[in-house]
């Protein structure tokens, strides 16, 4: 797939060299199985009449103030944002147990799909938009936000 | 040997078709798993990287603006996702403008797994010993199919008319890597290759 009118510096030898080097890491670190196995399955996944929504704060980001930890347990606050519907979201981290507090900022939420490696839990926000989850396991989780009018937005998967 | 175009895989894809997501899986996974590797991230990690990027790409099916550059697309999400889980584990990130050639480095090593010849197996010791700037160029250009490099500057944020002068340099480092270690890679380009499989 190289594209060959580009004008660079490539001897023949450079060339040989890593086309042999090609073979090598071929032999000595391909990617397993598993990742492609993986990677099918994650078609699967699609959801494809949802409105994306965007990560826009991560308080674990680089350049952010540490949030706090209580004890043992370490709070983190994330921020979504879709054309319709917002989703802030604080994460308390004990161990590798998760316990979410969210709350729906705009239209009121039917309910939120949680989703996770290990399967997905419905949870019904309040008045006021605000939900739980308590004691998830640690790893990737999106969540699905059914919002009244029929339209779901759908966070991108964060590990968490 | 012709090959169905990213773009018709893409657009298939994203219409619903499962064989043409799958040859996209089998084309570009070995190509997110160098960049992982590149990063030099453990086993699991780079797994991680790996399926996270192709959960994104699910995500995004739809939204692609310019199929021809998905390569690029791919290695870049799965770069910034490399980052991401260096900066979780506290390690230290890649510079671009670190040009320290001849910083060690500190990573730990990659098993070298089952390599049947012996100087494979030290040339890949010595592709190890390079510095960090210079695998994360080359284990992505080692990718196969090879990515253009126009995706690979798009995916190691490089300009594209260093990649080619710094290939060159990388290699002289591990020509001189070799000859150290009294590898001999006289021969070792063309040799013969009939026995692979």
């Amino acid at each position: 797939m190289s594209d060959k009118s580009e004008v660079v510096l490539d001897t023949p030898e450079d060339d040989a060299l890593l086309a042999r080097l090609r073979k090598v890491a071929a032999e000595a670190d391909p990617a397993p199985p598993m990742t492609y196995e993986l990677a099918r399955a994650a078609f699967a996944m699609r959801t494809l009449d949802d409105d994306l929504a965007v990560l826009v704060h991560d308080s674990a980001e680089p350049g952010q103030e540490i949030v706090g930890v209580r004890g043992t347990d370490e709070v983190r606050l994330l921020s979504y944002d879709a054309p319709m519907v917002g989703l802030e979201l604080q994460v308390v981290a004990r161990g590798s147990r998760r316990s979410l507090t969210g709350q729906v900022i705009g239209p009121a939420a039917d309910a939120v799909v949680v989703e996770t490696a290990g399967g997905e839990q419905v949870v019904h926000p309040d008045e006021t938009g605000v939900f739980f989850v308590q004691d998830l396991q640690a790893g990737r989780v999106r969540m699905r936000l059914l919002v009244s009018d029929g339209v779901t937005v759908t966070t991108p998967w964060t590990a968490l | 040997m012709s090959q169905v175009s990213v773009t018709e895989l893409l657009r298939a894809a994203e219409d619903g078709d499962v064989a043409a997501w799958n040859s996209l899986v089998e084309r570009f996974t070995n190509l997110l798993w160098s960049v992982a590797r590149g990063h030099r991230l453990g086993g699991a990690d780079a797994a991680d990287v790996v399926q996270t990027t192709w959960l994104r790409l699910v995500e995004n099916l739809g939204r692609i603006q310019d199929p021809e550059r998905l390569p690029g697309w791919l290695a870049t999400t799965a770069r910034h996702e490399c980052l991401r889980t260096l900066r979780r584990s506290g390690r230290e990130l890649p510079t671009q403008t670190d040009d320290a050639f001849d910083l060690p480095d500190t990573g730990a090593p990659l098993d070298s797994g089952l390599i049947t010849e012996e100087r494979d197996a030290q040339l890949w010791q010595c592709f190890e010993a390079l510095q960090p700037r210079c695998q994360r160029l080359l284990r992505i250009l080692l990718a196969d199919p090879a990515p253009s490099y126009a995706d690979v500057s798009a995916a190691l944020d490089l300009p594209i008319g260093s990649i080619g002068p710094t290939r060159g340099r990388c290699l002289d480092r591990l020509r001189a890597l070799a000859r150290e270690r009294g590898l001999s890679l006289a021969g070792l380009h063309t040799g013969n290759e009939g026995a692979t499989s």
